[in-house]
This record gives C-alpha cells, sequence and structure tokens, in this order.
C-alpha cells in the first residue's frame, strides 16, 4: 500500500507541465473552489437572524418585567414563546437548502453556536435586571466578530482576490 | 541540492489526470461533499466517479463516508489531512512552474 502510494505521489521523472498548462490547472482549481464554496457562508445569515433574535427576546424580556403584573397575559412567556418559535424557524430553514461547508467551518459554526447559547441563557436568566439590558446589545458584538473572522478566513483562503 | 530541483518534481502525479484534479479540487476547499453533489459538480457519470473515487481512496486522498439519510443511502466524500497536505503541495509546485509562485 505504501509503495503504491509512493508511486502514485511521484515518478522518477516527475509530470511534464508546462507554465501555461500549470496556469490553466490554477485557474481551473479557482473556478471549481468558487463555484463549490459561497463568499459569504449562508449559514452567517442565519447567525444575524439568531443574533437579533438574541437582543430583542433580553430587550422584551426586560421591558415585560417592567409593566405592571396582569393575570390575564404573561408577557415574559409571550416573549420566550414567540423568539422561541422564530429561533426554531431560524435554525430549521437553512437545513431545506443545504449548501456545503467551507472547509473548517463546522468547527467555527459549533463555536459560534456555543457562545450564542451562552449568552442566550444569560438573557434569559438576568432579562430582568439592568444587566439584561446591558446583555442585549452582547449578541451584536457577538455576530460582528463572527462576520469578521468569516472575512479573515475568505481572504486568506485567496478570496479577495476573486 | 534538491531545493535546485525543478517544480515538476514536486507535482502529485495521481493528480495529473483530469478528473482526480477536478475531484480533488473540489473537495479541498469544504468540509465534505455528497457523492451526487461532487457527481453534479464535475458533469461525470456515477461509474466514472466511483471509479476515480476509488483511485484517490487508494492513494490515500479522499475519505469515503456511507450513511443514511432516513431510508436512502448516502455516501459522503471527504480529503483525509494527508490528502489535503498532498493537494496544497501540487498547487505550490504548480504556481512555481506557471512563475506566480515565491
Amino acid at each position: 500500500m505504501d509503495s503504491t502510494n509512493s508511486m502514485n505521489r511521484q515518478t522518477q521523472g516527475g509530470a511534464e507541465v508546462s507554465p501555461e498548462e500549470a496556469r490553466r490547472l490554477l485557474e481551473q482549481a479557482g473556478r471549481i473552489d468558487r463555484r463549490t464554496t459561497d463568499a459569504m457562508p449562508p449559514v452567517l445569515v442565519t447567525f444575524a437572524i439568531l443574533c437579533a433574535l438574541g437582543t430583542m427576546t433580553t430587550l422584551g424580556l426586560h421591558l415585560a418585567a417592567r409593566v405592571a403584573p396582569d393575570a390575564d397575559f404573561n408577557a415574559p412567556l409571550a416573549v420566550i414563546v414567540f423568539s422561541m418559535m422564530w429561533v426554531l424557524v431560524a435554525i430549521l430553514v437553512p437545513m431545506l437548502f443545504r449548501r456545503p461547508f467551507r472547509r473548517g467551518l463546522a468547527t467555527r459554526w459549533y463555536i459560534y453556536m456555543g457562545a450564542w447559547a451562552l449568552l442566550w441563557i444569560a438573557g434569559m436568566i438576568l432579562a430582568a435586571g439592568l444587566t439584561g439590558f446591558f446583555l442585549a446589545p452582547t449578541f451584536l458584538v457577538l455576530f460582528v466578530m463572527a462576520a469578521a473572522t468569516e472575512a479573515k478566513q475568505y481572504r486568506a483562503t485567496g478570496g479577495g482576490a476573486r | 541540492m534538491s531545493e535546485t530541483r525543478h517544480p515538476r518534481f514536486a507535482l502529485d502525479t495521481t493528480l495529473v489526470h483530469p478528473v482526480r484534479f477536478s475531484l480533488v479540487a473540489a473537495l479541498a476547499s469544504v468540509e465534505k461533499l455528497s457523492f451526487k453533489e461532487l457527481r453534479d459538480e464535475l458533469e461525470v457519470s456515477d461509474s466514472v466517479l466511483s471509479k476515480r473515487t476509488a483511485e484517490l481512496e487508494q492513494a490515500g486522498f479522499v475519505k469515503a463516508t456511507k450513511g443514511f439519510v432516513g431510508k436512502r443511502p448516502r455516501t459522503t466524500l471527504s480529503l483525509t489531512d494527508e490528502g489535503l497536505a498532498r493537494w496544497r503541495a501540487h498547487l505550490d509546485a504548480l504556481q512555481r512552474i506557471a512563475g506566480t509562485g515565491g
């Protein structure tokens, strides 16, 4: 098996490729790369929606805690139920339009979602107090960091030259 | 001594074949692709893709994972770490031949 691999890897004389042929092959590799992956990962749109929902839900819970108690209407519960429905939709809809993840994005996606989940839980617990008011915009910071990381990764893989 | 060798010696002959080259190029930028996505991307028949995939698997480039989506069988292909390293070395050699590399 190893001998087969090493034979496949190189021959004694190497492969004969002219500079023109090499340029053509490099262009072909670039074309395939562009067709296979999107410049902006579609999951970044999903993440933007989730982060916006995080801000709105935290603010919604903060404001709901400030309204006068009403025996017929549970304002915090309404905020949680409707926001959770939107979270579910935001996560499920992209699954209908499966697109391959750019290399390395799968790992980063788990990190982004982990950070979002921690913030979401903190928002749910602390929204009523003043901390919740300051926690709400943190989702925006998280999204900007994720978007900047993806843009940096895109450029690092030659995306800026496309 | 080896630094003065022509960059063609650094080319991976496994990737000289056009379909194998395109197949690895498609897998290099993504985590994984299904057999069907690759077939549509490369515009080749199932049998051609199967044959080239098997060659690349044997050469240590590609890893095929078989699974199910519902009741339908689904084969997913991805590059191995070794395959990715060899692909990058191949591209580097091509850039040096083309005169665009460092």
